[in-house]
């Protein structure tokens, strides 16, 4: 383990000199007090890591996570066209261990055995914690024929976004691009019509004649619905079209073919590449653990400090896009509550209730054209009457603009990551 | 802040050459938090962490509690749609203060530490 290598090494060399190289104080005593542990290192998970080390430097604080870096899905869109290398989304674990003394377990999480307090690890070790925080992410459920491998989601970040990324590079000039939208909820309501803008922008440019179909499964474009209405009637009227209350039915890899329903009526679609955007539910590890009731797909929790709802789990929290809170599921909303679960978890180990009144935010800066982007910003309050987070303050920008584009969007995503993952 | 230093955090502070000004903060595990630093954080995402900027957006640690408060107050009022006018929107005006007190007072002199923890 890190610490017992640090505490060791700290050991060794004795006091001065070990100390003038460590960069931050809390490096100086090794940690004592309780320990946090955070299973999975997205926005959620790395967020919360980082900020427990931050604001609780005497806590042992264990991220698990079988990767060595996360990649970001913030942005990713910008991937497809070739606008944005991968790697400046990668964000390696490392940081959070150098920077802030987070252990690091790079394995896989099975289940929690609350009971016990403890975390299951795929290699049959265990960690004990006095608090655990589980941010696995989201999970898929397919619809019957879907190959990932042929009709990539990209809806987490990495292998599938290249693979998306290298078919839309040798797609036909006169191709079509198909982006299938699942039911609400799901991970960032508004980066499926980013997906389209940025592309289409991208055969605007690269292949003249190119389509973009969306097949939306809800009624109605589900995040920036002025903004990105505008977009698909006005600069893009020609490449795009979009096409609400479609459920996609099953998936035929070998022939690229979705069949489909639409008001009611059965039919099928082939393209040349298919950007099949399953629909979402809570990680597998929340579900093997017993933190999501039959016939649900979220996990439901407090959110003043995030802890589970269902008895038995006691100190246990979820953050980001598995609980059912309700909030908007994105990067930024998930770093925002793994701050209100920091500060709980604190409290609480100080013997204190939660602060009643958090609030959290997301902000989403969609790339429209090459030279525009627009913005959404949306804060939650806590409602005591319900129990729940209600957005209490939300906006779209009025137009897209260049300085959002260049400016604000490349500056909200760099601090995002930052904040983040370093 | 720097005024309330007990002198242990003040040799933690110096032996460590560049310690920011949270890590003093929050040493007793028993201590409730800051007020006003929960609320201050969620200006993080785009501030960047401690309200020191990675980017071309603005910095928010160098400014007094009063100026930010103050720049607070008129985006809450403003009628033009910004981001910022937006989100400050969604507070009161003492969430505001607890949020302009908190950046004030942990931001603006983190840089040299050393000079200033002795008083």
């Amino acid at each position: 383990m890190n610490s017992l290598n640090r505490r060791k090494f700290i050991q060794v060399c004795g006091g001065g000199l070990a100390l003038a190289t460590l960069p931050l104080t809390f490096s100086l005593h090794a940690a004592s007090g309780a320990r946090v542990v955070v299973i999975g290192g997205g926005f959620a998970g790395a967020t919360a890591a980082k900020y427990l080390r931050l604001f609780g430097p005497d806590l042992q604080v264990t991220l698990v996570d079988p990767a060595t870096a996360h990649v970001s899905c913030v942005g990713s869109n910008l991937v497809l066209t070739g606008e944005t290398p991968i790697g400046e989304l990668t964000k390696p674990f490392a940081a959070l261990r150098d920077k802030y003394g987070v252990e690091l377990v790079a394995e896989p999480a099975v289940s929690i055995d609350a009971d016990n307090k403890r975390v299951n690890l795929a290699s049959g070790a265990t960690l004990d914690y006095e608090h655990v925080i589980l941010a696995p992410g989201i999970d898929f459920d397919p619809v019957p024929g879907h190959d990932f491998n042929v009709m990539p989601h990209a809806w987490i970040a990495g292998a599938q976004t290249t693979l998306l990324q290298e078919q839309l590079m040798a797609m036909a000039n006169d191709g079509t691009f198909v982006i299938a939208i699942p039911k609400t909820p799901f991970r960032a309501h508004t980066a499926p019509y980013e997906r389209a803008t940025v592309v289409a922008d991208y055969f605007r440019r690269n292949k003249p004649g190119a389509k973009i179909l969306i097949l939306d499964a809800n009624a109605a474009i589900a995040g920036m619905n002025r903004t990105f209405t505008a977009a698909f009637t006005g600069v893009y009227r020609d490449i795009v079209e979009y096409v609400p209350n479609v459920t996609v039915n099953a998936a035929d890899a070998l022939n690229r073919r979705l069949d489909i329903t639409r008001d009611g009526t059965a039919s099928s679609v082939t393209a040349e590449v298919i950007n099949l955007i399953p629909s979402q539910k809570a990680g597998k590890l929340l579900f093997d653990s017993g933190l999501v009731p039959d016939g649900s797909k979220f996990a439901p929790v407090n959110p003043l400090n995030y802890e589970s709802t269902l008895a038995g789990f006691s100190k246990v929290h979820i953050i980001g896009d598995s609980q059912s809170t309700g909030q908007a599921k994105s990067g930024h909303m998930a770093n925002s509550q793994a701050k209100v679960c920091v500060d709980a978890i604190l409290r609480d180990l100080a013997g204190l209730e939660p602060d009643p009144a958090p609030k959290t935010t997301a902000a989403a800066f969609p790339p429209i054209t090459r030279r525009t982007a627009s913005w959404t910003t949306v804060t939650y309050s806590f409602d005591a009457a319900t129990m729940s987070m209600v957005a209490s303050s939300s906006a779209e920008a009025p137009e897209p603009t260049k300085d959002v584009r260049e400016e604000e969007g490349p500056g909200w995503l760099i601090n995002l990551l930052s904040d983040s993952f370093a | 802040m720097k005024h309330l230093a007990t002198p242990l955090i003040a040799f933690t502070l110096l032996a460590a050459g560049s310690a920011p000004a949270w890590a003093a903060e929050h040493t007793d595990p028993s201590a409730e938090p800051p007020a006003g630093r929960l609320l201050a954080t969620q200006c993080f995402q785009c501030h960047g962490t401690n309200g020191q900027s990675q980017s071309e957006i603005d910095s928010i640690d160098d400014e007094s509690a009063e100026d930010l408060l103050e720049e607070l107050l008129e985006m809450k009022a403003s009628r033009k749609v910004t981001v910022m006018n937006q989100q400050a929107k969604a507070y009161s005006d003492a969430e505001l203060r607890l949020i302009a007190d908190y950046l004030g007072r942990t931001g603006g002199n983190d840089d040299d530490h050393d000079d200033r923890d002795d008083d």
